[in-house]
């Protein structure tokens, strides 16, 4: 396997995984200092476009890690891939794709349609 | 072993001890990754100043100048590996005593910077005080943790018993250094230079 | 079959009988069993304190047992059973199995396994001390602040469950560092990523959770432990702390250990159902990868236990989410465990049908759960006997009918004998009937309105007979697991001889004699699939490695045999560093200073004599 694959198929299964704990961490945190008593320096309106444009980043890094694992598992090349553990982790990085994007909609919907700052 | 298929093995395989190691540091990262959190968010749920009670922001000069220590200190660890490696053992006893000065002095100062803090507020103050203290104090314990194995292995590498092939104590005590490191760059932005901005 | 010379083998391998090795072993299959043996004691111990209190809530009105009584029991119950029975044992299976799976000599640190194994034991006897002098943690497992700071509990109770945690961390956590290495580099040549069993996937899965949720539970203890021993302010809030702050980074730890805990029962549920199908699993990939990803999701959910708090709503959400999402590669373990039953041709042995009876409980314990998602009924019944109810499907159900399983299935390996089948199937019957007995009326009674952790409760609730029935429900579960305990002993004193692999499995572990040779494997096997012994194609090799101590080390992709490893031999160390840290827990909890303080520097001393000989072997 060329450098090249490698670093292709390692970023594939780390995009999506990644990207979601980013958008958790740093929407956690945005909020949880944007919108405390002592801290109004930010205003609620831009915690809730920080953790939108987070969620806009973090999909985009998930669906880019997941198209990458599909053009993996197209190219399939045989000599590289003796026993089928590239297809293996590059059909794992698709799926995880797919699950990590669902879970980075759903966090992101919420910045459109919930005032950020209220408690719930 | 030749029977067995596909023999060709990648130039540089680290040992299981070494990813032992690197295991041991993610652990410890989530250790200080979580106390750090603690830290903030004790903050954000503070109303009024922070440091709050009429506790004086920090004062960066000695700070800094730790920073600036700990941060050439990687230099020598690395070569430290790195002349293991090529077997100049000469090198690798220059490496780890830099490291090991480097690091000495910056637990020197951390220790003088304690004294001039303690009039000011102690672990006993309030939450902040606390979280200051363990934080700084858990940091400092991995400095004088690196610095008692750095040298161990210094008595070893002057008794000549690390080769170019096999040089694991070397390579995990440099691991380890660089990631007391690491840490400190968080600590340091964190507990001194956000509240003084 | 090359039949190989295995005298070399063993004169390098066998450690000698004594005294001294019984305490220096480092040979994973007798740390292993030995996780075990001492995890069923404390899951007995934990049984009567079980039994105990159902005495105590057989009738109303009550005077059995004291308040306080009554409050260490239940504390001490929840954490034997999570922390000292569920988690060790799990361990205690992983050390046994996952060598003998991934065709390796030992695990790829044999002392630092050791230390895990005195460590755990250090622990428990530990926390149990605390029972003992009549001072155990008394204010739950969770142990939430302010309850449990030195205001409103000042005796050494909460001390027991703070010190005894921190110390029990160190086990736990270097125990998941050895699993990690040990499946991502031992592995036999030939064995890529896409061929390792399912029971390894996951525990190599757990193993990343522990790594990472441990220290939460190891922080949020020290700073309670600062906070009570010296007077420090982290949950103060007069001085400035916050309470809040044990919940998060308790239920930080607290969520992704209930997949810590579930993950590797799953992963018996996945080497035992394939095997009783007789076919391979289905949707191999899908639950490797559904195994990593619920050990990765299962840190986006800790505040899902919080939402009563008054939390922001978009941190909610964030939560939610993932709380929500995290069924899907559960459901995809389920159906590719019932698709692989339907395609296959089952055999109903006992570990199939404790799979089974797995399978129906925990279903029921995730309805429940998924109830919980509506708000207002979660207010109505949080703190009632419905979570009880609710939390015992799930983790008897998710753990522990697995864990009957796994003992079932692994015992002919482990004993080299067969367990009675008929045994087997009355002790399943038992155990199922009573567990439903015992804890479906706690269903009725919480929605009733009966709290937990009440020591009794007046007549005229009418709660009496649900409780009655609960009551003898726990006692017929009791007597199926003592039916478990009567096999196990029968099965070591006059059970059949089992032969290598009666099951007909396809894992490696059946690959060998049982019990395993204390090399495991006379010559190097080399795999060619995820099932090598259902498979012409894998077979061993004439390779053997019987100069000294040594495994094959592989790369982490391929499984591409890279050199010959060589691994210690037995030592005393670990034993001593475990005994001199178990002292400084001593001199915390009695809050003397110069015996935590010594302890200390001995324990500094066993690590430098750990490290000592300068050579081939000088790696933990």
């Amino acid at each position: 396997m060329t450098a090249g694959r490698r670093l292709a198929l390692g970023g594939a299964v780390l995009a999506a995984p990644v990207a979601w704990a980013a958008q958790l961490v740093i929407g956690y945190s945005v909020e949880e200092g944007g919108c405390s008593v002592a801290d109004p320096q930010i205003a609620g309106a831009d915690v809730a476009n920080v953790a939108g444009v987070v969620s806009l980043v973090a999909l985009a890094l998930a669906l880019g890690g997941g198209v990458t694992a599909l053009l993996l598992l197209r190219r399939r090349d045989a000599s590289g891939d003796p026993r089928g553990s590239v297809h293996f982790l590059a059909g794992a990085a698709a799926m995880a794709a797919v699950i990590f994007s669902i879970l980075i909609v759903f966090g992101g919907v919420a910045t459109l349609v919930l005032d950020p700052c209220s408690a719930g | 072993m030749t029977t067995l298929e596909h023999r060709a093995a990648p130039p540089l395989t680290r040992e299981p001890a070494w990813w032992g190691m690197l295991l041991l540091i993610a652990t410890e990262a989530a250790l200080f990754a979580l106390l750090l959190a603690s830290y903030f968010y004790t903050k954000f749920q503070t109303e009024g100043p922070w440091p709050p009670d009429g506790i004086a922001d920090p004062k960066l000069a000695k700070p800094i100048v730790m920073t600036v220590l700990l941060m050439l200190s990687s230099i020598p660890a690395y070569l430290a590996e790195r002349n293991a490696r090529r077997g100049d053992q000469r090198g690798l006893v220059l490496a780890l005593l830099a490291t090991l000065l480097l690091g000495s002095a910056f637990l020197a100062l951390q220790i003088w910077e304690y004294t001039e803090k303690a009039d000011l507020f102690t672990p006993r103050t309030n939450a902040y005080g606390s979280l200051f203290y363990t934080i700084t104090g858990l940091h400092g314990a991995h400095v004088v943790a690196g610095l008692v194995l750095l040298l161990w292995t210094l008595a070893f590498a002057l008794r000549g018993a690390f080769t170019a092939e096999r040089h694991l104590a070397v390579q995990n005590v440099s691991l380890y250094w660089h990631f007391v490191h690491g840490v400190w760059l968080f600590v340091f932005v964190s507990l001194y230079l956000l509240p003084s901005l | 079959m090359t039949v190989v010379d295995t005298t070399r083998l063993r004169r390098s391998w066998a450690e000698p009988a004594g005294v001294v090795s019984w305490f220096a072993t480092v040979d994973h299959k007798r740390i292993g069993t030995r996780y075990m043996v001492t995890a069923l004691t404390f899951f007995f111990l934990g049984g009567l304190e079980a039994a105990a209190m159902r005495a105590q809530l057989a009738r109303a009105d009550s005077r059995i047992l004291s308040p306080e009584a009554y409050d260490q029991l239940f504390s001490m119950h929840g954490i034997t059973m999570i922390f000292l029975f569920v988690t060790p044992m799990l361990s205690g299976f992983g050390n046994y199995v996952v060598p003998l799976q991934l065709g390796a000599r030992d695990m790829a640190f044999p002392k630092l396994n050791a230390l895990g194994y005195w460590i755990f034991l250090g622990a428990g006897v530990f926390m149990y001390s605390g029972l003992v002098l009549g001072k155990a943690p008394d204010v739950g497992w969770f142990n939430y602040v302010p309850l449990a700071s030195s205001q409103f509990d000042s005796g050494p109770n909460i001390d027991f469950y703070g010190l005894g945690l921190i110390f029990l961390g160190i086990s736990t956590t270097a125990g998941a560092v050895n699993f990690i290495v040990t499946i991502l580099k031992l592995r036999a040549p030939g064995m890529s990523l896409n061929r390792i069993p399912l029971f390894c996937w996951a525990v190599l899965g757990t193993s990343f959770a522990i790594l990472f949720a441990i220290p939460a539970l190891t922080a949020a203890s020290a700073l309670l432990e600062l906070d009570r021993l010296f007077g420090f302010h982290f949950f103060d809030l007069s001085a400035g702390g916050d309470p809040v702050l044990w919940q998060h980074l308790f239920w930080i730890f607290g969520h992704p250990d209930v997949y810590i805990i579930f993950l590797p029962a799953v992963g018996i549920v996945s080497t035992v159902v394939p095997t009783f199908a007789r076919r391979p699993m289905v949707a191999y990939t899908w639950v490797a990868l559904s195994t990593m990803m619920i050990a990765f999701l299962g840190f986006g959910v800790w505040v899902h236990h919080m939402f009563a708090v008054g939390l922001p709503q978009l941190t909610i959400t964030f939560f939610a989410a993932a709380s929500l999402v995290i069924a899907i590669p559960s459901g995809v373990q389920v159906f590719a465990w019932l698709a692989t039953l339907v395609g296959g041709r089952p055999v109903l042995k006992t570990p199939l049908l404790y799979v089974l009876g797995f399978l129906l409980v925990f279903v029921i314990g995730g309805v429940t759960g998924v109830m919980f998602a509506v708000i207002p009924f979660d207010q109505q019944v949080t703190d009632t006997y419905f979570v009880v109810a609710h939390f015992h499907y799930v983790l008897f159900g998710g753990a522990v009918f697995p864990i009957l399983a796994g003992i079932h299935y692994w015992l002919p390996k482990i004993s080299g004998r067969m367990p009675s089948e008929g045994l087997g199937q009355l002790s399943f019957w038992l155990v199922f009937t009573g567990f439903n007995l015992g804890f479906f009326p706690m269903h009725i009674s919480g929605l009733l309105g009966m709290p937990r952790r009440v020591y009794t409760y007046p007549g005229d609730m009418g709660w009496g007979t649900l409780n009655l029935l609960s009551t003898i429900g726990a006692y017929v579960l009791a007597i199926g697991l003592v039916v478990v305990a009567v096999n196990i002993v029968l099965t070591y004193v006059r059970g059949e001889p089992a032969g290598d692999d009666p099951w007909g499995a396809p894992t490696l572990e059946w690959a060998t004699s049982s019990p395993p040779p204390p090399y495991n494997f006379a010559s190097v096997p080399i795999v060619r699939s995820a099932t090598p012994l259902w498979d012409e194609s894998s077979h061993p090799t004439n390779v053997t490695l019987a100069e000294g101590h040594q495994t094959t080390e592989t790369s982490l992709l391929e499984g591409d045999p890279q050199r010959a490893l060589h691994m210690p031999s037995e030592s005393l160390v670990p034993l001593a560093f475990a005994v001199a840290l178990a002292l400084v827990f001593v001199g915390l909890i009695f809050e003397t200073w110069w015996i935590a303080i010594v302890a200390g520097a001995l324990a500094a001393l066993a690590l430098g004599a750990w490290h000592w000989p300068v050579g081939r072997e000088r790696e933990a």
